[in-house]
């Protein structure tokens, strides 16, 4: 058995429930996990299955489960029905459970099996069973440790992270959903163990962090990298800006895993989402990361044009297996749902307008880099145990390192912005173009582009 | 400027949380809320209007407010000595107070600039405070062995690491024969010139003998290895007509509410059995000849979804997605009123 994959075929675990297809959020809810299901059943059509390790993965338990999330929240998750929730009101708005994330029939197992398709993953790459582990149940980015938030109820992407942290001093977590990678973001912000790296749409945009200053804090200052797109990225655009950013990440921080999120909504006529990728473009990040042959994990995430998001998560199963596979959809279970081309791949909408001009691409990377310059290179090896208390956690944040960059003119770190509140009102002035002056003036070094109003980006261009 | 001075020593506290926020004093909050705005902001008088209107769900998303879980720290209790007056009259006033402390504490300046968000429906900022966002990072383990990954009830399929794997022609072969069992055995098998395509049960069958051809087939029928067993009761049958036509009138009835339709019309199907059906149902003539026969169906009955939710799914159904749907700000707003005042009363 080869115990490397280089210049071999990647060995690819692939996991997968069977009742995840089952489970659904509700009436004209977006999100629908039946999407795995097709993408399953493509898997399976186009002869990928037979070259995949296949696994059913066991529920994660609530222990498993709580090893991120509060116990708490994740015992209202467990006990909560749509035919009682009227007794849970308190904690359903303490949880933020209702609207985006309703309460639907089998939640707590719907849970259960996408953090256990995602630790079932991690754990295999610890083992070092497989180069790449698949989990298209997995990638619910936005869920935090005592919230629900943005279809998203338990993180599993945080979870198996923990796993990979036991044999991997380093994890790097990659996020190419549309939205803003927040609750991964969150959860690692104070650690310098995990780095995290999102693009996405930024501005006027759910969940609303991910601007280009937050850059993390404590230990974990600089580990903690945003990359805020504009309306209608294509291909070409986010390619070039992926490999510049990804490229140097992997140079400076050398993980020894990826975990890399895949969510779809960042394709073309993505229900909710507003760039304008093609499978092609999306799978471009599958196909570089893999190019580094650290071990590396792939989760699904958004996606809410669900044929797409099937075509593209079953392109990027063969693009980890590296299998040729035909454009022309093999006859499968769903197959009436791609009407009229039954093809595989998509087209970008020819109508958008691309608003991320070079120089703003430009202006980012080049912001982004900077900020990577600051990383100590190749982290030191050994845990820095998170403080229990915040006591301790507040001893432990930097203060020169906040002091030394005071005058650099980066004014993108957590300090300067939790310093700066009096900025976040001009956020709300510069809704009003004639105090825009101000804003700007305030931070000459970091172009407050992903933050201004739709409207007025549209009159600059 | 007294509130003004309890809120300053607030700000040195790393970590007040009020830990039984009942939900009480909404509107004294916010009263004293905009009292203590007003004293810094006497030329913002226009977000303070804003805000006095806005329910406490938007005051709280505002300051990016998260409630205290069950492991709030005890240190407060000394540091806070003095502002506990005010602490039991306006929990949501120290909740916010709070979460701007932090940005305090770590910057380890003062407040001057430092109380008071505008409204702004988008801006968030990720939240520091171990205890209640951050995960607790586990140590690098040097040796890692099988014993320390719990997952050994992960079930196997199907495995491409195997040296005794037999090479695709046999793997065909193998699964032509299977085809030729299903046949004789009335089994549904896949349409002609489709009987190579991989067949997870007898992959399943063939791994767990040991990729052993003839050992495989001689174990057939096959269990159904990764059907759903969860969401669907393993003897579940197929929908006759009957329930069909229930299936169908209850679509229209009440909306893909499947919880609703299992409960008052087939409660001997489980809500997963209602899904997958409705899936499949989706793909027959007969769907699409009910949806010709329901354009823009809205369905009669939603008892349990919110006003909010009926219009975002609306605006949804109607095609009708702008940049921001995924959580648009105007649905927020439309619905918190609504929503906390049914939520809080």
């Amino acid at each position: 058995m080869t115990t490397s994959a280089q210049h071999s075929k990647s060995r690819v675990s692939y996991y997968y429930d069977g009742d995840f297809g089952n489970f659904y959020y509700g009436q004209g809810h977006p999100m629908k996990p039946h999407r795995v299901r097709m993408t399953h059943s493509l898997i399976v059509n186009y002869g990928l299955y037979r070259k995949l390790n296949v696994m059913r993965p066991a529920p994660a338990s609530f222990n498993e489960i709580t090893r991120y999330h509060s116990d708490d929240y994740i015992n209202f998750l467990k006990n909560v029905r749509s035919d009682n929730i009227s007794s849970f009101t308190d904690q359903a708005a303490r949880f933020s459970v209702g609207e985006d994330c309703p309460v639907f029939d089998g939640l707590y197992e719907f849970c259960q099996l996408s953090c256990g398709g995602s630790l079932a993953a991690a754990a295999n790459l610890n083992r070092k069973e497989s180069d790449i582990a698949i989990n298209w149940m997995g990638g619910l980015h936005h869920a935090k440790k005592s919230e629900a938030s943005g279809f998203c109820y338990s993180n599993d992407i945080v979870l198996a992270i923990l796993e990979l942290l036991k044999q991997h001093k380093r994890v790097l977590y990659i996020d190419i959903d549309v939205h803003h990678g927040d609750g991964v973001e969150e959860a690692f912000y104070t650690t310098d163990r995990v780095m995290t790296v999102s693009f996405h749409k930024h501005g006027e945009y759910f969940p609303g962090t991910g601007d280009l200053r937050d850059v993390g804090a404590g230990l974990g200052k600089y580990y903690a990298l945003n990359v805020p797109l504009r309306d209608g990225v294509d291909d070409i655009t986010y390619e070039r800006i992926f490999r510049a950013v990804m490229g140097e990440v992997m140079a400076r921080f050398q993980p020894e895993a990826v975990v890399l999120q895949c969510g779809a909504d960042s394709l073309a006529g993505d229900r909710l989402g507003v760039f304008n990728l093609t499978t092609y473009g999306h799978g471009k990040c599958v196909e570089y990361m893999k190019s580094f042959n650290v071990p590396l994990l792939l989760v699904g995430g958004g996606g809410y044009t669900i044929r797409n998001v099937s075509r593209c998560w079953l392109y990027e199963t063969s693009i980890a297996l590296n299998v040729d596979v035909a454009d022309d959809l093999p006859m499968h279970d769903y197959f009436e749902y791609f009407i009229p081309d039954y093809k595989l791949h998509i087209k970008p909408i020819s109508t958008l307008i691309n608003y991320n001009t070079s120089d703003h691409i430009e202006s980012t990377t080049a912001q982004l880099l900077q900020n990577l310059k600051l990383l100590p290179h190749v982290p030191s090896v050994q845990m820095h145990p998170i403080p229990e208390t915040q006591d301790g956690i507040v001893k432990t944040f930097d203060q020169g390192l906040r002091r030394d960059h005071q005058n650099e003119d980066i004014r993108n770190s957590q300090f300067d912005k939790d310093v700066a509140v009096e900025d976040a009102g001009e956020f709300y002035e510069d809704r009003e173009p004639e105090a825009r002056n101000t804003f700007s003036g305030k931070r000459q070094a970091s172009p407050p582009i992903a933050d201004l109003p739709k409207k007025t980006r549209v009159d600059g261009e | 400027m007294d509130e003004e001075g309890s809120r300053s020593s607030l700000t040195d506290e790393e970590d007040y949380v009020e830990e039984n926020d009942n939900g009480e004093d909404y509107e004294a909050t916010i009263e004293e809320e905009e009292l203590l705005d007003e004293g810094d902001y006497a030329d913002e008088l226009k977000d303070l209007e804003d805000e006095g209107e806005m329910s406490l769900e938007e005051l709280q998303r505002k300051y990016g407010y998260q409630p205290a879980g069950g492991d709030v720290s005890e240190q407060n209790d000394s540091a806070n000595g003095q502002n506990n007056g005010e602490t039991s009259s306006a929990p949501n006033e120290n909740f916010d107070s709070t979460i701007l402390d932090m940005g305090n504490s770590l910057s380890g300046l003062d407040d001057d600039d430092d109380d008071y968000s505008p409204p702004d429906p988008w801006k968030r900022s990720i939240r520091v405070d171990p205890n209640l966002f951050q995960a607790s990072v586990p140590e690098f383990e040097v040796s890692y062995s099988q014993k320390s990954t719990p997952r050994e009830d992960d079930t196997t399929l199907w495995t491409k690491e195997n040296s005794n794997q037999p090479d695709d022609a046999v793997i065909d072969k193998y699964l032509k024969d299977v085809v030729e069992l299903r046949r004789t055995h009335e089994q549904p098998v896949p349409p002609e010139g489709f009987e190579t395509r991989d067949d997870e049960d007898a992959l399943c069958a063939l791994y767990r003998n040991n990729f052993d051809t003839e050992k495989a087939k001689a174990s057939f029928p096959f269990p159904h290895i990764n059907a759903p067993f969860r969401t669907v009761r393993p003897d579940a049958l197929g929908f006759d007509e009957k329930e069909h036509k229930i299936f169908e009138e209850s679509i229209e009835m009440y909306g893909k509410d499947f919880s609703l339709i299992s409960r008052l019309r087939l409660p001997y199907r489980k809500v997963g059995e209602l899904i997958e059906y409705y899936y499949q149902w989706k793909l027959t003539p007969s769907y699409r000849a009910w949806r010709d026969a329901h354009p823009q169906h809205v369905p009669v009955v939603q008892p349990h979804l919110s006003a909010a939710w009926h219009q975002q799914a609306k605006e949804q159904e109607t095609g009708c997605h702008g940049p921001t749907s995924f959580a648009d700000a105007s649905f927020a707003e439309q619905s918190t009123s609504e929503e906390s005042s049914t939520l809080t009363n």
